[in-house]
């Protein structure tokens, strides 16, 4: 690692903790993961608690949905608070970052740091390393203590590997969220197309590809296993190797970019 | 000696820079006169090496010259305090000379830039301007949007790198700051230097008199010897030399006053304003 990235992940970490992006982000993941504990307790009450207030009603059915909503399986529920910190998480992140570095180069910030001596894809390689593992070290975080507490209080059929092993995947799966918001901010003519495209990719691709099976091999395919908890441990080789080859090529586009400007 | 020669730019089909070619003596202040959107920012960037220029050359006098620059508003992260802000720039390598660079701008360490007043925020700039100990500094609009404190707070600075031998060059529009602390000023239009200023010559070189009478002057006699004559107050009238014929219109002004009955209390030359000089070259 070069001297000035090393410079420049100090100066992002403290802008991370200073302008309070780590309390948002653990909120909002430890908010996410209240939120889905909550709704799988409160909800499972309601079929019977209806079926006392309306002794003809179907509860079967409603039962069934409610189980498939928020299912009371640790693996199965720890999907569902995958795929809302997929949705809501991961919107909140590109939200947040999508516009950084563009506002830095505009505003003049790197004039003075470029004159010294840094190089432009320190800055972005910086933004990419802290904020990256930021969220991806809380969406960690955050499924792990989502798992030791769904032990305590739902039928357990998911081991402690198979939880860590979808934790790093979910993770990763942050981690290149931010760097394609990151590293496409600077290729397009303004850093919202960037968090368009991405909110749009990680909404829309991971539930349409499921009906293909080429589908596996896409990178999204990173968002798809986790939310079902899939234990094909192999299948993840090829998506992930596309999502670094996806990266490495962004990577060299915007250096090359970067050099010409 | 730096040596600016013939630097032209475009933008978009619109010549900005039409041949701009000046001199700069080493360890003196330079100052760069125009209007808003004359070109200053873009000459100071193509010299620095931020732009490039579609032609002209740019030398420093050698080869390995050390160029600090600083734009007009720079940025800064604010998150950052003044120490973390020079210790960044310096890679975190050497905390006595980022100290030394607090002291040179009279800022205190761990104050967060967020808080920080524009004059503030501008000496900081000059010390980040300085890290690499740069014998050249280009200094864009270093005034402009600070307080008449914070002003003087940045004049004396700059002075102060003057007698440690740089060489600095300095854009503005506001004249005043120019006049107290340039060596020599250019002022550009149409996309060249069209004049150049000696500021030491041009406070020497007197461009008129202000008299002051005991008593309200005769100013129709007067005006038969010198026109034209400013009323500066009932008992004070101001009078320019012609640029054409100076000698000749002083042995007029001389002429016409020896016939005046009324008593002179006081007479005093006064040098051509650069505002003066402004108006007559850039508008």
């Amino acid at each position: 690692m070069s001297e000035g990235l090393i410079c420049c992940m100090k100066k992002d970490i403290r802008e991370c903790v200073r302008s309070g992006k780590v309390i948002l982000f653990a909120a909002m993941v430890a908010g996410i993961g209240l939120m889905i504990m909550a709704f799988t307790f409160i909800f499972s009450d309601i079929p019977e608690a209806l079926w006392s207030q309306l002794p003809g009603f179907d509860i079967d059915s409603l039962e069934e949905l409610i189980s498939t909503m928020y299912p009371k399986m640790v693996r199965e529920n720890i999907g569902v608070f995958s795929y809302y910190i997929g949705f809501f998480f991961s919107l909140v992140v590109v939200l947040v970052i999508h516009g950084i570095l563009t506002r830095e180069r505009d505003n003049g910030k790197w004039i003075l740091p470029v004159e010294q001596g840094y190089n432009r894809m320190d800055f972005l390689g910086s933004k990419i390393l802290v904020y990256g593992t930021l969220s991806g070290g809380c969406v960690l975080a955050g499924y792990l203590l989502y798992f030791v507490f769904a032990c305590s209080f739902m039928e357990r059929n998911m081991s402690f590997g198979h939880a860590l092993f979808c934790g790093v995947i979910h993770a990763l799966n942050l981690f290149f969220i931010v760097a394609y918001t990151l590293l496409l901010s600077l290729l397009y003519p303004t850093p919202v197309l960037s968090a368009v495209s991405v909110i749009a990719t990680v909404i829309l691709v991971p539930d349409v590809a499921g009906y293909f099976a080429a589908g596996k091999y896409l990178p999204t395919y990173l968002l798809s296993f986790v939310y079902d908890s899939s234990d094909r441990y192999g299948d993840v080789a090829v998506p992930l190797m596309f999502n670094i080859t996806i990266l490495a090529i962004l990577w060299v586009v915007v250096s090359n970019r970067e050099d010409k400007s | 000696m730096i040596s600016v020669k013939g630097i032209e730019k475009s933008f978009f089909g619109k010549k900005v820079l039409q041949g701009v070619s000046f001199e700069v003596s080493e360890g003196s202040i330079y100052g760069l006169i125009g209007k808003n959107g004359a070109g200053k920012t873009t000459l100071m960037k193509i010299m620095t090496g931020l732009l490039g220029a579609d032609a002209g050359s740019c030398f420093f006098g050698k080869e390995e010259c050390r160029i600090g620059y600083l734009p007009d508003l720079p940025g800064f992260y604010e998150y950052l305090t003044t120490d973390e802000y020079l210790d960044f720039l310096l890679f975190d390598k050497n905390p006595i000379r980022r100290n030394k660079l607090l002291e040179m701008v009279s800022l205190a360490p761990g104050l967060r830039i967020k808080t920080m007043s524009r004059g503030m925020r501008q000496r900081l700039g000059i010390a980040a301007v300085l890290v690499n100990d740069p014998q050249v500094v280009l200094l864009d609009e270093p005034t402009s949007a600070l307080d008449p404190a914070g002003r003087s707070d940045v004049k004396e600075i700059l002075l102060r790198l003057k007698k440690e031998g740089r060489t600095i060059i300095l854009s503005t529009h506001i004249l005043a700051d120019m006049d107290s602390i340039c060596d020599r000023a250019g002022f550009l239009h149409n996309g060249v230097i069209v004049r150049e200023v000696d500021m030491n010559e041009n406070r020497e070189s007197a461009a008129g008199m202000v008299i002051r009478f005991a008593s309200e002057p005769d100013l129709k006699t007067l005006s038969g010897y010198i026109n034209p004559i400013y009323k500066v107050d009932p008992l004070t009238i101001r009078l320019d030399f012609s640029k054409e014929n100076k000698q000749e219109s002083q042995q007029n002004i001389l002429k016409g006053l020896s016939v005046l009955p009324q008593e002179i209390t006081s007479i005093r030359t006064t040098e051509q304003s650069l505002d003066q000089i402004f108006r007559e070259v850039c508008q």
